[in-house]
């Protein structure tokens, strides 16, 4: 019987959800991480606005009926050894707790189709 | 460094102006989103949970995934248990570190129109398309009898016989059964299963019998009335007669088959059998080791061992013996819920199998056993079993396969 003990982090933290429809992916073709993803602007009604690449997209703001927990591969804070002085077993050791490393009870959706931004470029000389 | 925020805020402000968006209709500071260099769908996993449940877990209670190799895993909190399931999106969700969505935090630009964007880098830890769904199910306790039958309490003169690896403390169980500590505990109390030095057991059977025996011979000598049978004389009575029944199997057994209560006359404690529990006791005993019996021979005799003031009625058998009437003579045998699977579908299986048609008022004992609420009920058996109406009008059902 394997056992996978989740609780809260001291600290955890309220996080926020960006979805979107489809998925996202880089100019470059480099993978998201370490990549900026846009600006995020509120208007004075509370829509938030995201402009991504040459896209800009509408969304609302939308309190979860159902939350969710961000769960993370905990590594534990107590001591690496039970109780008893021994290496830790497998159901012990760290690969099974999970930390509650932050609450999401907010989401931003942005489900209308992305309008194109289109520049044009006046010719000051 | 000075200068490449200076430039960011001049592209928010530029890309805010190719996008068409005045000024003047917007908020700030506007929050630029970036994927920390170690963002991936891999580093979290979004578990989705009712407000209930997501206040325990803030107030530090913890969760626990069960399974063995063999089990589907469930969630369980202190007093409940979820099945988990996987759910795809095809929508991104993107996971924020910290984000400003109520528009009472931000302020409108002063109007003056040199005035600098203000700007917050804020980080994306990840992002995913799957979260983890949660349904409340009916405990996985089937392995708790299993667990608790291994080594049924016979009785002190036989305890030396006694397998201690078979016997079980409550953090035992709990990491051994796929539910929730509350649930195993009210499970323990069900299957009237008393804790001795510390290691939940059961009594087996035809200890209980031998006990229940003792117990009944006294208050039938004493004249007593069985819904009020007063505890410490009858321990003391069983323990002169240099019978062997510890007074804690004495009140146990008092405890599973009626209640204890203090009488306000003259301030002893009392112990209420109940005529439900005690009828069932007998019919157990009559039916158990038996295939079939005749019923209304069966009926016969269950009622002659009733003590006095205790009248059984065929009522109580629901959900512990079955009667078939087709047969000739009639017979009825034991047939007890928790011996069945809590599978609901194996569960159905075997019901169907035993009989081919069940009254409303006769399934539904077979049926509450696996269900979370009575409102289940009814919907488990619409979806498990097919309504016709027999040649008198009443209600059957039956299995909605075809009989192999």
């Amino acid at each position: 019987m394997v056992q996978i003990v989740i609780k809260k982090r001291s600290d955890t933290e309220e996080w926020t959800i960006i979805e979107m429809q489809g998925e996202l992916q880089s100019r470059y073709a480099n993978g998201l991480a370490g990549n900026n993803i846009g600006d995020l602007h509120f208007n004075k009604n509370g829509v938030p606005l995201l402009i991504i690449g040459h896209h800009i997209l509408y969304g609302k703001v939308v309190s979860l009926e159902k939350p969710f927990a961000v769960l993370v591969k905990g590594i534990s804070n107590e001591n690496n050894k039970s109780k008893n002085g021994n290496e830790l077993n497998d159901e012990d050791s760290a690969e099974n707790r999970y930390n509650i490393q932050a609450v999401i009870k907010t989401k931003l959706v942005f489900t209308t189709r992305p309008k194109p931004i289109i520049i044009h470029v006046s010719k000051k000389s | 460094m000075e200068m490449t925020e200076e430039i960011q805020k001049d592209d928010v402000r530029l890309r805010a102006e190719f996008a068409k968006l005045d000024r003047s209709g917007l908020l700030q500071p506007v929050q630029l989103l970036k994927f920390d260099e170690e963002a991936s769908d891999q580093n979290v996993m979004l578990l989705q949970m009712d407000k209930k449940m997501l206040e325990k877990v803030e107030a530090g209670e913890e969760l626990i995934i069960r399974g063995g190799s063999d089990d589907a895993a469930v969630l369980c909190t202190e007093d409940a248990t979820y099945d988990l399931k996987k759910a795809m999106s095809s929508n991104t969700m993107i996971l924020l570190e910290k984000c400003i969505t109520n528009k009472d935090d931000l302020h409108p630009y002063s109007g003056d129109d040199t005035e600098e964007t203000e700007t917050i880098h804020r980080h994306a830890f990840g992002w995913s398309f799957t979260y983890m769904e949660l349904k409340q199910i009916y405990p996985r306790i089937t392995r708790l009898l299993t667990l608790l039958k291994r080594c049924p309490y016979m009785g002190p003169e036989h305890e030396h016989e006694a397998d201690p690896t078979k016997m079980y403390t409550l953090t035992e169980l709990i990491n051994i059964i796929q539910a929730s500590e509350s649930e195993v505990m009210q499970f323990l109390i069900k299957f009237n299963s008393c804790c001795i030095n510390g290691r939940w057991r059961l009594f087996d059977f035809g200890y209980i019998v031998e006990c229940m025996g003792q117990i009944f011979q006294v208050i039938e000598s004493e004249s007593w009335n069985c819904g009020k049978v007063p505890v410490v004389q009858l321990c003391e009575i069983i323990n002169d007669s240099g019978e062997l029944v510890p007074s804690f199997v004495v009140k146990h057994l008092l405890s599973s088959y009626g209640t204890e209560f203090k009488s306000e006359d003259d301030g002893l404690i009392y112990a209420k059998l109940d005529e439900c529990k005690v009828s069932r006791f007998f019919a157990e005993m009559l039916l158990k080791d038996i295939g079939k019996f005749h019923l209304s021979e069966f009926i016969e005799v269950w009622k002659e061992s009733m003590p006095a003031g205790m009248v059984a009625d065929e009522g109580h058998l629901k959900g512990l013996a079955l009667t078939d009437t087709t047969s000739q003579p009639p017979s009825i045998k034991l047939f007890k819920s928790e011996d069945l699977s809590i599978d609901v579908e194996q569960r159905f299986d075997a019901l169907f199998h035993a009989k081919e048609k069940w009254e409303f008022g006769e399934i539904v004992p077979y049926i509450k056993d696996v269900c979370l609420d009575e409102l289940s009920v009814t919907s488990t058996l619409t979806k498990h079993a097919r309504a016709s109406t027999g040649k008198d009008g009443t209600k059957l059902f039956s299995s909605r396969k075809p009989l192999t």
